[in-house]
């Protein structure tokens, strides 16, 4: 029976991480290459140290006939700590390059997929995904990919200088070594299989551990939280059994490596011994100094591959960072393309024909809407919420992508124009301003980079926050949000309110729920500035409270889709 | 603040109760150690010997090739075997601690309120604090159990060298400081000394993440702002990352000096006592010693790593033990006075998270035991602020709250919990089943009980509608179920408390008109005679209410 391929979930990952690593440049192959020199420096070591015990004990040379030797071996010595020092510093400088890389991309990609793609991911989550996901990739770029291509060039060098001196001895090191790319597969496969499990289990246990804190209030209501002691305890118990039944299994994986570099030590000496008595005669002719220096040489055979095998939570690390972040590189943009036209200077005129759009297939948030907004005029869309008035804002802006039907503005189709031109045209009033973690200076000029301080204090006074610009103490400098000031609800509305002055070229306002949860006062003074903000511009405007509908010329009540409710 | 050794101790005093273990993992490294430099050591010397034995045939003969030859497969053995049970000790001690850990962690934690742990504040918080256990499970096999055992192993290998060649002794110490203290204690000093600025980096790259991902609404809009905030992040990751290499190269550099201390100190062996007439050490010996010097990058090259990675543990066990060692905050009593009726009255109810920002103020309000009061108003702290003072929570900064004639402040915690039955805006669904989650009210309850109280929220249909019932287990935070089902069951969880009072924080959020109505009014009708209070912004459906309050942060006023 045909069966289909086996699809190998990680294949693509794998692809895609040995894209990122183009970025680290030369890096990666000076970094092997660094610990081939660090073989040499330890071949030279083998060799002096070797020739010198032949002198001294077989040959009885006196310590200064020896001289030459013994001072040749600090300058092996050096050149295998700086090749050490090398092939690590090459590791870092790959890293830090993939790393930086990987992260501006990624901070790019999220630019481009805009603020619609972004409702659909925890801020704090996608910050985190960048910060520790990226880094995720370090020990892979800096360590593993070198210690790769090491284990298996090492071994080569070394048996190189082995066969001409001995070929038993090559034949020994070689016969414990059946193929190291076979090894390389065991340890793969048993690290892995000990990473993952062991990883799964640890993260399982945190999981549950995560899950009881994050519970924590529940448990306090419902008196239950004194129970949970015992039952962390017993989960924790439950992870230990289950996870050694494993790991005592997976850990032969690794013991067999263990085993083999042993034995080549083991077997190499007991060979050698056993010529020099005279008791094996392979025919061929051995000399102490050979002996030695192979006996030095044989635990060095085998050091690559263990120290690759202590890397290889590293792939695996690497390839689950992969699995996060691949997929936000990968997605496609909400966003229109847009085109070339340039959007004009007056205050648009806006047509919504046969609109629909859905976020999940099959379940459109909006079908068929039509909505004519004539150039300066102001248009309250009301309706229960759910309806879909956010999502025809993000329309507007060119966030989202119309499943059918389009906007004209201005009687052009909405993508034929320069997006990024007809963006810098609106003018957007949120119904959860953000505040950033920044200066109030920085906080404002998230409208308008280029504002000058007495257009940012104007701004202030106009949202009716010059009493309290004049009354910080900083003035402008005043750090807000976390780690600096914190502002009231009302505040915050207002700032936003100043933002929305300073989009000067805006032509078209998009107001949401201007005035929500705000105490009358405060939505009396929003009402009354947008009122002036408004002139001369077009204005559309989401609210299901009637208070904000006095800036409207015009009210469209949306509905709800109805059909194939389930 | 630069991290401390000491921060660390609360934590090691978790280890006695393994003490054995430890010294069972640490025995085993030790001879793994020891398997490892004897095997090299015992396999030069057997070499020099046979081959001096092997210049005369008479010698040849003579020479007994049987204990070398088993000591070459002892230590092979030993240390193929070693590293085996070295290995699984190691793991077995450390999840044992890993459990030992938790349940510690989680006896402190549970005293404290939501608050003090952060819980207002999200997810990103616990978040933290899981990443800091993680770093603290490996403590022992990490960091401890290698600097134990190269500490050991090095010791006796500089006893061996005095016994044997006494004028070389003080090289094999030096390398013993110089790798155990000098050249771990340079790279801990830097990491140390680099980690404040470390948290701090990663913070900064955190704080203008999370501004360039939350400010995305406002600068899509506008290129330029879009443009700085890019250039923040990238400003910000850059220094980050300047500071993380300049840890991994002093990593790379105690390595690389290390490599060299290893090759040098055997270098200077040979020297002294190839250079002091007359010393009388033969042949194998010289050369076993050599190699055995040669050997000690197995348990000396580990330890950089482990000491940088030191103080970043020890950081963790900082804010851990700062998080644990709070005084709990409010704090219950132990036993109370009998309460009378559970009439709940609030008199001039205060309250402010910062000081001068008052969330309530001056809230008053009379509710008899039986009262079934709707309190509606716009969203913000004020109505779910109202619900953690009625539950203690919170404790109101002016006025008090008083139940059944006493200060919730007199009450202790069971019976408070037993005659308020609360469920919160953002109720927990934990990772189990349907039942388990259900059972966490009432331990005692039957199935059947559970389907009445199902049946009473309007999800029983559902329920038994799943092939596996009750016991259909949910994904974690209850991501498989929606936001309407998770509120009902805790609704439901509430109920199955079956208080005198009970406190329902929006609880018809993500449902339907429909089933909205419904769940009022089977609540309301289950709960006759014993207090509700309703919180919700939805002010449909309320007319059955004794009273319906608007709640401003001026008080309470009839809507």
């Amino acid at each position: 029976m045909a069966s289909p391929p086996r699809n190998d979930p990680d294949a693509s990952l794998k692809t895609w991480l040995a894209g990122r690593t183009l970025d680290a440049g030369p890096w990666p192959t000076l970094s092997w290459v660094a610990g081939l020199v660090g073989t040499l420096g330890v071949l030279g070591q083998a060799f002096v140290v070797a020739a010198f015990f032949q002198g001294w004990v077989f040959d009885h040379r006196t310590f200064a006939q020896l001289a030459p030797w013994w001072l040749s071996l600090p300058f092996t010595v050096l050149l295998r700590a700086l090749a050490g020092w090398a092939k690590e510093e090459a590791g870092v400088r790959a890293s830090r390059a993939v790393r930086q890389r990987l992260r501006s991309d990624l901070v790019d990609k999220i630019g481009s997929l805009g603020p619609a793609w972004k409702t659909g991911q925890a801020s704090g989550a996608l910050a985190s995904r960048l910060i520790e996901q990226v880094d995720g990739l370090d020990a892979y770029v800096a360590r593993y990919l070198a210690q790769q291509k090491l284990s298996m060039l090492a071994p080569l060098l070394i048996l190189a200088f082995v066969f001409p001196f001995n070929w038993v001895c090559g034949l020994i090191l070689l016969g414990t070594a059946p193929l190291i790319p076979m090894f390389m597969i065991l340890i793969g496969h048993g690290a892995q299989a000990v990473q993952s499990r062991q990883l799964r289990s640890l993260s399982k246990m945190s999981g549950h551990f995560l899950d009881v804190l994050r519970g924590l209030t529940t448990l306090k209501l419902l008196d239950a939280h004194r129970r949970q002691t015992g039952e962390i305890a017993e989960v924790s118990e439950g992870f230990r059994v289950r996870t050694m039944e494993v790991l005592r299994l997976a850990f032969l994986s690794s013991t067999v490596l263990e085993f083999f570099s042993v034995l080549a030590i083991a077997l190499t000496a007991l060979y050698l011994g056993f010529t020099l008595l005279g008791e094996i005669n392979f025919g061929v002719a051995l000399t102490f100094q050979t002996s030695l220096f192979v006996l030095l040489l044989a635990p060095e055979f085998y050091q690559p591959l263990r120290d690759l095998g202590t890397l290889y939570h590293a792939r695996a690390e690497a390839l689950a960072s992969a699995g996060q972040l691949k997929p936000i590189l990968d997605a496609v943009s909400p966003s229109p393309a847009g085109g070339t036209a340039t959007p004009g200077t007056g205050a648009p005129s806006l047509s919504l024909r046969g609109l629909s759009f859905s976020h999940v297939p099959g379940v459109p948030v909006l079908r068929d809407l039509d909505l004519e907004v004539k150039a300066g005029e102001a248009v309250a869309v009301t309706g229960p919420s759910g309806v879909g008035k956010t999502t025809l804002l993000r329309l507007l802006q060119g966030q989202l992508t119309a499943e059918a039907g389009g906007i004209w503005v201005d009687g052009r189709p909405l993508a034929e124009l320069d997006l990024e031109a007809w963006r810098a045209r609106i003018g957007w009033m949120s119904q959860h301003p953000r505040l950033l973690a920044a200066t109030l200076r920085d906080n404002l000029r998230v409208a308008r980079q280029d504002a000058g301080d007495d257009e940012l204090a104007e701004a202030l006074t106009f949202a009716g926050l010059g009493p309290w610009l004049a009354a910080l103490e900083n003035g402008l400098d005043t750090l807000l949000g976390e780690g600096g000031r914190t502002v009231s609800g009302g505040q915050l509305r207002r700032l936003a309110l100043a933002r929305l002055r300073l989009r000067r070229e805006a032509t078209l306002l998009l107001l949401d729920e201007p005035t929500a949860s705000l105490d009358d006062d405060t939505q009396d003074l929003v009402l009354d500035r947008l009122a002036e903000l408004k002139r001369g511009r077009t204005l559309v405007l989401l609210t299901h409270h009637p208070k904000p509908l006095v800036l409207a010329d015009r009210v469209f009540a949306l509905g709800p889709v109805t059909e194939d409710d389930e | 603040m630069k991290p401390r050794w000491s921060d660390l101790r609360p934590f090691l005093a978790l280890f006695r109760p393994y003490l054995w273990w430890l010294a069972g993992g640490l025995g085993l490294s030790v001879a793994t150690l020891t398997g490892s430099l004897g095997l090299l050591g015992l396999s030069g010397g057997f070499l020099t010997a046979t081959g001096l034995a092997g210049l005369v045939p008479e010698t040849a003969q003579l020479y007994n090739v049987v204990i070398p030859a088993g000591g070459i497969r002892l230590f092979a053995l030993v240390r193929t075997a070693g590293r085996w049970s070295e290995r699984v000790i190691n793991h077995e001690a450390t999840f044992r601690l890993l459990g030992q850990l938790r349940v510690w962690l989680y006896q402190r934690f549970s005293r404290l309120s939501p608050r003090q742990l952060g819980l207002w504040h999200g997810a990103e918080v616990l978040n933290r604090l899981t990443r800091d256990v993680d770093l603290l499970d490996n403590l022992f096999i990490r960091l401890l159990a290698p600097i134990a055992a190269a500490t050991v192993v090095m010791g006796c290998l500089t006893a061996v060298v005095w016994v044997l060649a006494p004028s070389a002794a003080w090289v094999a110490a030096a390398l013993s400081v110089a790798g155990l203290v000098v050249v771990p204690a340079a790279v801990y000093l830097t990491a140390r000394t680099l980690s404040p600025r470390l948290v701090e980096r990663n913070e900064d790259l955190r704080r203008v993440l999370l501004d360039l991902v939350e400010g995305l609404e406002d600068s899509f809009l506008h290129r330029p702002a879009w443009e700085s905030q890019r250039q923040a992040v990238r400003e910000a990751d850059s220094l980050r990352l300047a500071d993380q290499v300049t840890v991994q190269r002093r990593g790379s550099a105690a390595r690389a000096v290390l490599v060299a201390l290893i090759g040098l100190a055997a270098w200077g062996v040979i020297g002294l006592i190839a250079s002091a007439p007359g010393q009388g050490l033969d042949g194998p010996w010289f050369v076993a010693l050599t190699l055995l010097v040669l050997g000690t990058g197995e348990a000396l090259l580990g330890l950089p790593a482990a000491w940088i990675e030191l103080p970043g543990t020890e950081n963790a066990a900082r804010r851990l033990s700062e998080l644990a060692d709070q005084t709990p905050e409010p704090a219950f009593v132990d036993t109370m006075d009998p309460a009378g009726t559970l009439d709940l009255t609030l008199e001039a109810v205060g309250f402010e998270y910062n000081p001068g920002e008052a969330v309530l103020d001056s809230i008053t309000a009379a509710w008899p035991l039986g009262t079934h009061v709707a309190l509606v108003g716009p969203s913000g702290e004020g109505k779910t602020t109202l619900v953690r003072l009625l539950t203690r929570l919170e404790d109101p900064t002016r006025g008090r709250v008083v139940l059944g004639g006493r200060d919730l402040r007199e009450w202790d915690e069971t019976s408070l919990r037993s005659a308020v039955a609360c469920s919160m805006q953002d109720p927990w669904t934990f990772t189990a089943t349907v039942a388990e989650n259900l059972r966490l009210a009432a331990p005692d309850a039957t199935d059947e009980d559970l389907l009445t109280v199902l049946t009473l929220v309007g999800l029983e249909g559902q329920v038994t509608a799943w092939p596996q019932g009750l016991n259909t287990a949910v994904d974690e935070g209850g991501q498989s179920l929606s936001g309407g089902q998770r509120r009902r069951l805790a609704v439901a969880r509430a109920l199955l408390r079956r208080a005198p009072v009970t406190v329902l924080d929006e609880p018809t959020e993500g449902l339907e008109a429909e089933a909205a109505l419904a769940l009022v009014q089977c609540v309301r009708k289950e709960l006759a005679g014993r207090t509700l209070v309703w919180v919700t912004h939805r002010p449909q459906g309320l007319d059955g209410f004794a009273q319906v309050r608007r709640l401003t942060r001026g008080g309470l006023s009839t809507n």
